[in-house]
């Protein structure tokens, strides 16, 4: 009886000492697996392999050659959008106009590229709210017009304001350019709201863009230690995952296309994105190349390879279902988005309607790749998707 | 019969059994004052609007915000009355039926240590853990005693040493020896750990932890029982869960199971403890010579025991990969065994008009019930079945006609992905949920793992 305790619990002990022996390592600095706690080296020195993946790099090259100048050029574009409404506003004319069309539409271009960085600065202020809601509340905004008394930051005015609301006034407020110069040579109130509305987007951008440079873009590359929730990573992926599932497939191809329309599924060509331009469409199509430069660690206007997510999950060799890397699967998925988009050559709000078929057949296209993300990609870095702290086991 | 014998019919110190009683009746109160603290209360009891019954138990139902404060409030006081031995049968009877009720409310929120809560706060019902520096004698409610029958300080170490012993009987399995899941996976993200980090990139780490856990479980309660090998057992005991700790978001658990198995001390160590505590007084235990145990409290713990046995192994009765299917899952100690993560979507049918309605979980379900729901099949049912009872006689318009739903069909699409090997569907999209009987029958409609 004793002989065999004893002869069991020196197994156990030996092998958790093997488990706990942790005083072994390698013992020279310059190696890039260096412990400066090993006592003994253990022969386990690595000198061009990176043992363990580099978050901090990986974090920095996203901050710096991507989320900083993917801010730095929406705000760019809306300091351009600006001095475009002063123009158009001092000047009314059909070439005018056009000028401040184009900026409006690079404007909605670039903010895709950004919508998904919804943590942080971005999310302290609710950027994405504050910017890009819609449908919009013409009512609303034609009141607020008439009135002329209105507080843009009470959550109330958001359907009120923003980019799709300047989609309205430019392009909704009359049948043709001439209409809606017409429109606003006989409405100061208007010109200020425009004016009013374009100054909210860039204070905002510039709220956010500050942030980022003054404090957060340390602090988000400090905080790399693991990828629980809170962390760096964590907020990244999360943020991506939810912008893509709701906002993207749900809130601008979903929703116009009637799926989530209750039981009439029937179209609803009045949600989508750019209703009044008509340049719905461009604008998934910028998401997604946006979203795949983000993941591929890409620089913002560079383009240059870096470090990214798709480097990270690699390093973890993520297989899909199929036994093929994670990051090809997704690589060709969102490939197979953009090409289905490409297919639609009208606005999407007369798709929706008169080709309903082809519309739910790229909804399902990017249906795919809500697993992808929030199943395959957020496991395989081990981010959980938790919104509530709890215990576990 | 020897072992048996050995089991039931001596005499032993109550000391053991006292220190215990003190140190889990703190650890309760500990552990409930955080999760009053930390808001818990409201957000897995009041906010939630559907519960996750177990089956068999729909009629428990939570009492609102004021009545699940309330029992949270009772159970903090049975707790302190616990490790004071105050009216310890009240206290025991109480913190035991009030626990015990809140873990059934929902099935999202299982845990094995809240299991294990249940179990010992039953046990302790029956014990005379007050008969000695507690309350109770010091208010001359009971009369002191300074030895109890074995089988009272038995009956906790050996459902102390039968979770260890399921949980490693639990892992000896393909998944966690042959391809050491899913601290593989967990491990990689694990660099920032102290001293250790550097280490976790290495497959062999994963392997040996894997191993090392299974035979830590496997003979860490034999090792305990033994008297002269406990010692060096408690510092591993200490070590490992110190580690796990750590290592994983598991709350209050390796100091739970840190601070219990104390009880396998010697008498004499416990003796020395209450002494200490007690400001130096300590008397003398003359054990008497042994009673007999009545026959009906052998037969309780034995089926209690017996029960305890079998439970881990009724996934046995149902084929396919328990990690897949999870039939039979709770209840057996399988701890930090699976990594499963998943995406359901649910929609409603009208079988009249052919017409569909796609759900938004968030409009049901909090964002944890949502990620339980959408792994394990018993819960994919009992949410389908609740999305059915809310559709029932749903009128809604279609073609500027009225339409009611009479017998509301429900579908669910569901992604799952086991150990991090790429999602995949995880039950039969085409199978009415709305018409599947909840209850221990296998359920056909869960998808082979492929």
């Amino acid at each position: 009886m004793s002989v065999k305790n004893l002869l069991i619990g020196i197994i156990v002990i030996a092998s958790l000492t093997t488990v706990g022996c942790k005083r072994k390592g390698c013992t020279d600095s310059t190696a890039s697996n260096y412990d400066n706690k090993a006592k003994k080296d253990d022969g386990s020195c690595d000198y061009n392999v990176v043992g363990n993946y580099d978050r901090a790099t990986m974090l920095t090259n996203i901050a710096q050659n991507y989320i900083i100048p993917a801010y730095s050029n929406y705000e760019l574009t809306l300091t351009n959008l600006k001095s475009k409404v002063n123009l158009f506003n001092t000047s009314p004319s059909t070439s005018t106009l056009q000028e401040l069309r184009l900026s409006w539409k690079q404007a909605c271009i670039d903010w895709q590229s950004v919508a998904f960085i919804d943590f942080g600065p971005a999310k302290d202020i609710s950027l994405k709210a504050q910017t890009n809601i819609f449908p919009v509340d013409t009512v609303l905004i034609n009141s607020n017009i008439s009135t002329g008394t209105y507080d843009l930051q009470i959550p109330s005015n958001f359907d009120a304001k923003g980019l799709q609301a300047i989609d309205y006034l430019l392009f909704g407020t009359g049948a043709n350019k001439q209409a809606v110069i017409d429109y606003f040579m006989n409405n100061v109130a208007a010109k200020d709201y425009l004016t009013a509305i374009s100054d909210e987007l860039k204070t905002n951008a510039s709220t956010v863009l500050l942030n980022w440079n003054a404090t957060y873009s340390e602090a988000f590359k400090n905080n790399n230690t693991n990828n629980s929730q809170g962390s760096a990573v964590s907020n990244l992926v999360n943020a991506l995952s939810s912008h893509f599932e709701t906002y993207v497939r749900k809130g601008k191809v979903g929703l116009p296309a009637g799926v989530f329309n209750g039981f009439s599924q029937q179209a609803m060509p009045g949600h989508v994105e750019g209703f009044y331009s008509g340049y719905s469409i461009e604008f998934v199509e910028a998401t997604m190349q946006a979203m795949r430069k983000y993941i591929k660690g890409n620089g913002f206007s560079s383009n240059e390879t870096g470090q990214g997510l798709d480097d990270y999950i690699n390093f973890v060799s993520a297989k899909d279902a199929n036994g093929n890397a994670l990051e090809t699967t997704i690589d060709t998925q969102i490939t197979k988005i953009i090409t289905a988009l490409n297919s639609h050559s009208n606005p999407l709000s007369f798709e929706v309607v008169n080709n309903s078929t082809e519309v739910l057949a790229t909804y399902q296209e990017m249906q795919k790749l809500v697993p992808l993300i929030k199943v395959d990609l957020t496991s395989a870095l081990g981010v959980l998707v938790t919104y509530q702290d709890n215990d576990g086991d | 019969m020897r072992l048996l014998k050995k089991f039931f019919n001596s005499e032993k110190d109550i000391a053991p059994l006292v220190v215990f009683r003190i140190l889990f009746g703190l650890l309760l109160f500990f552990s409930t004052a955080r999760f009053l603290f930390k808001g818990w209360v409201y957000d897995l009891y009041v906010k939630p609007t559907y519960f996750f019954t177990y089956y068999g138990f729909d009629w428990v139902k939570p009492l609102g915000e004021v009545g699940m404060n309330t029992v949270f409030i009772l159970l903090l006081l049975s707790s302190l009355l616990i490790a004071l031995g105050g009216f310890y049968r009240i206290a025991t009877i109480s913190y035991f039926t009030l626990f015990t009720y809140v873990e059934l409310i929902d099935k999202t929120n299982y845990l094995n240590h809240y299991y294990f809560i249940s179990l010992v706060s039953f046990i302790l019902i029956f014990l005379p853990a007050n008969r000695y520096f507690s309350l109770d004698v010091y208010f001359k409610i009971v009369k002191e005693k300074l030895t109890v029958p074995s089988w009272t300080i038995n009956s906790v170490k050996l459902q102390l040493g039968m979770v260890y012993f399921f949980a490693g009987i639990a892992k000896i399995n393909y998944h966690w020896l042959i391809e050491a899941q899913p601290l593989t996976n967990w491990l990689k993200h694990q660099t920032d750990l102290p001293v250790i980090g550097s280490l976790m990139h290495y497959d062999l780490t994963a392997y040996l932890f894997s191993w090392g856990g299974m035979l830590f479980d496997l003979c860490i309660p034999f090792v305990l029982f033994n008297k002269r090998l406990r010692v060096y057992g408690y510092v591993v005991v200490v070590f490992f869960h110190v580690i796990t700790a750590a290592m994983f978001p598991i709350g209050v658990f390796p100091f739970v199971m840190i601070l219990s198995t104390t009880i396998f001390f010697s008498t004499n160590f416990h003796r020395r403890l209450l002494a200490f505590i007690n400001s130096g007084k300590s008397s003398p235990v003359i054990l008497k010579k042994t009673r007999p145990v009545k026959k009906s409290t052998k037969i309780i713990i034995l089926l209690f025991i017996t029960i305890q046995v079998f439970v881990p192994f009724r996934y046995l009765l149902y084929s396919g990969d328990l990690f897949w299917t999870e039939q039979g899952y709770r209840f057996s100690w399988r701890v930090m065994l699976i990594e499963k993560a998943g995406y359901a979507e649910f929609k409603v049918k009208d079988p009249e008009t052919n017409s569909n309605l796609i759900i938004n979980n968030s409009d049901y379900l909090t964002p944890q019930q949502e990620k339980m729901m959408a792994t394990q099949p018993d819960m994919i049912l009992q949410y389908a079945h609740y999305l059915r009872d809310q559709y029932k006689n749903y009128t809604y318009e279609l073609d500027g006609k009225t339409q009611k739903i009479e017998v509301p069909e429900v579908y669910g699409s569901v992604k799952v992905a086991l150990f991090n090997k790429g999602s995949r569907m995880f039950i039969e999209p085409n199978v009415d949920l709305a018409k599947e009987k909840r209850g221990f029958a296998s359920k056909k409609w869960i998808l082979p793992y492929e």
